[in-house]
């Protein structure tokens, strides 16, 4: 079992915000896929306040050992998410995770003050990856950014908050201590690193939304080190992901000081990954005991 | 296609209706409904 915000887990992987859509697994493969649900808790996609589409296509582009996507956080807003989604979440029998994320101070208060209401919510995820509307500049991009988010946010709810970091800055571990000292329970990173691919003949970006974020094993190494960088700064819980798709990558991640590890990309090429990997784990930790 | 199962919404197309999975909505589309 390990403890992580308070919360009992039943071992250390879980889903990467956006990389495992429950109700499309259902959907696909039946109800034998989640019967025993693969992670040790759920992580929801991102949910802002207004619904929205997402980007114009195309939305990815393969890269070695990677992928770029570009798809823009399509859900169906707040709204939709309280009324229809979290009852079902809640069948999982693991603690749901709300991501959100939004375009100013004041949606993200909204945002974590209707979702904090619900039982059902045992943590809140924040996705500062976004633009600031004010500003233009990511919110999560500098510690002084985090450090008055977590202000605004910390006394409006009990829930454990979790701050998924951007790797699109230039001190990560910076940002890790500023959510620290603003209260937040845990750091969660990377999330996909800014990058770019252009159409076949090089004339113009591929994606409808021109950058898109790349994952993947291509980003494990610098996984790694920003994980190792940041859990050697705080003492708050921390979720390490970034190109895991092995029981292995996942106990490197462990070693360098990572509380949880969530597995991302892989489930899309493998849907059954979440449940292999933590297999894997599982026969290293018997292995290294026996 | 990054995952081929509805789950990453890589494959969309738009339709009168909002963007649809190819994937799992299609991959056949009455051409009418195509925006």
């Amino acid at each position: 079992v390990i403890e992580f915000c308070g919360l009992e887990l039943d071992h250390p992987i879980i889903n990467a915000s956006g990389c495992f859509d429950v109700l499309a697994a259902r959907q696909v493969f039946g109800e034998a896929l989640l019967e025993r649900f693969p992670f040790a808790a759920y992580v929801s996609k991102t949910v802002t306040l207004a619904p929205r589409a997402g980007n114009p296509s195309p939305r990815l582009w393969e890269t070695a050992g990677g992928m770029l996507n570009s798809i823009g956080l399509p859900n169906p807003g707040i709204d939709a998410y309280l009324a229809a989604h979290v009852s079902e979440y809640a069948k999982l029998g693991v603690p749901l995770i709300t991501n959100v994320m939004g375009a100013s101070e004041a949606e993200f208060a909204e945002l974590v003050e209707r979702v904090g209401e619900r039982e059902e919510v045992a943590a809140i995820e924040l996705n500062v990856s976004c633009p600031n509307v004010a500003t233009g500049l990511d919110i999560g991009a500098d510690p002084a950014g985090v450090s008055s988010l977590l202000g605004v946010l910390r006394p409006l709810t009990p829930k454990p908050l979790i701050v998924k970091l951007t790797p699109n800055t230039a001190d990560v571990g910076a940002c890790a201590l500023a959510a620290e000292a603003g209260g937040a329970d845990a750091v969660s990173l990377i999330n996909t690193l800014r990058g770019m691919a252009l159409a076949p003949g090089g004339e113009r970006p591929w994606l409808g939304g021109r950058t898109g974020g790349l994952s993947g094993p291509a980003i494990r190494a610098v996984a790694l080190a920003q994980v190792a960088s940041v859990a050697e700064r705080v003492s708050i819980a921390v979720v390490g992901m970034g190109g895991v798709a092995s029981g292995s990558d996942a106990a490197e991640l462990l070693e360098v000081g990572a509380r949880l590890v969530a597995v991302g990309t892989e489930s899309f090429r493998d849907p059954a990954a979440g449940a292999r990997i933590t297999a894997e784990l599982a026969s290293r930790f018997a292995e290294n005991a026996a | 296609m990054a995952c081929g199962f509805g789950a990453c919404f890589g494959c969309v197309v738009e339709t009168l209706d909002g963007y649809k999975r190819v994937c799992i909505d299609g991959p056949v589309f009455d051409a009418a409904v195509l925006a």
